[in-house]
């Protein structure tokens, strides 16, 4: 959806950064986003209040909240759908092939 | 245990923490398979497991291990474990049940650990016995269980429209409703652009090991 909302938008975005964080992803705040979200997702205390700084002096207090939620609605949704064989839709594969991962068999 | 709370630069979103709090309640609250204590033991296991809280041990094996297991390591998913789970007696529609609390616990949890703040109390337990709400339609098409139509994200708790509902709020007010998520030129007015959001989602998943 990354792609596609980029592309929607006349927004170019390197893709790799997903896979690749130290590649600029080329969306605004882009290297800030990222770097936030580390930090929740992979329960860096450490990192986070740094993280959270850097995204608030870029972007403001709204965008701190906001990436908050939609990654915790992400770490919500990703329990869901591994857990209970969601199968990925044929029509991503080829993002797998962009970044260098192939979906793994269970979920074809 | 979910770091030094400093909630200073993050803004205040009221409406955010009415739908979260709507879902703690429902959280604590009789579902389709289990009583209100029983969700509530599978939430707290959850945030046990994920180090956010001491480390609870009052559940049965079996849900102990599923609750584990979607907490920290969903990816390792597979659908041996659902015919375990089955094998064991359980309803498989118990497990979307556990999957369901389990991935709204840890996402409510994420959300406070990002804003720098507390995790929300668990709730008192409401009373009452489980009652069956599940849709006669749900069938087991794509995924590796019941679900109405086919197997998608949107879908996936479909069988048990209770806990869809309570998901689908909770997404709603973090990330889009259900009616933009896949109209990629629409800006749906918030702090971030949808690329932006996009870019968000997209390296949780990576970081879950998650494809969607």
């Amino acid at each position: 959806m990354l792609r596609e909302s980029a592309k929607a938008q006349n927004q170019p975005v390197n893709i790799l950064s997903i896979t690749q964080p130290m590649l600029d992803p080329l969306v605004a705040n882009g290297p800030e986003l990222i770097a936030f979200v580390d930090a929740i997702a992979l329960l860096d205390y450490d990192e986070l209040p740094i993280a959270r700084r850097n995204l608030f002096d870029a972007a403001g207090p709204g965008a701190v909240t906001r990436a908050a939620g939609v990654c915790a609605n992400f770490e919500g949704i990703n329990r869901v759908v591994d857990s209970l064989g969601v199968p990925v839709n044929k029509r991503f594969y080829d993002i797998g092939d962009e970044l260098r991962v192939s979906v793994p068999d269970h979920l074809r | 245990m979910s770091g030094q709370p400093d909630t200073t630069l993050a803004l205040a979103d009221p409406n955010a923490d009415e739908v979260i709090g709507n879902a703690l309640t429902v959280l604590g609250s009789p579902g389709s398979f289990f009583n209100g204590p029983e969700r509530l033991a599978i939430a707290a296991h959850a945030r046990g497991v994920r180090g956010l809280a001491a480390p609870t041990t009052n559940l049965p094996p079996v849900i102990e291990e599923a609750t584990a297991r979607v907490a920290v390591k969903a990816m390792a998913s597979r659908s041996e474990h659902i015919a375990a789970w089955e094998g064991a007696g359980w309803d498989v529609l118990a497990y979307v049940e556990l999957v369901s609390v389990v991935a709204q616990i840890c996402s409510i949890d994420s959300y406070r650990i990002g804003l720098g703040a507390e995790l929300d109390p668990l709730p008192e337990p409401v009373d009452g016995e489980p009652v069956l709400v599940a849709d006669e339609e749900a069938t087991r098409s794509n995924a590796w269980v019941p679900t109405v139509g086919q197997a998608l994200a949107p879908t996936a708790l479909s069988a048990l429209p209770n806990e869809k509902a309570s998901k689908a709020a909770l997404g709603a007010v973090w990330y889009l409703t259900d009616d933009l998520i896949h109209k990629y030129d629409t800006e749906p007015d918030r702090e971030l652009t949808r690329p932006q959001m996009e870019l968000v989602a997209s390296r949780t998943s990576w970081l879950n090991e998650c494809f969607f």
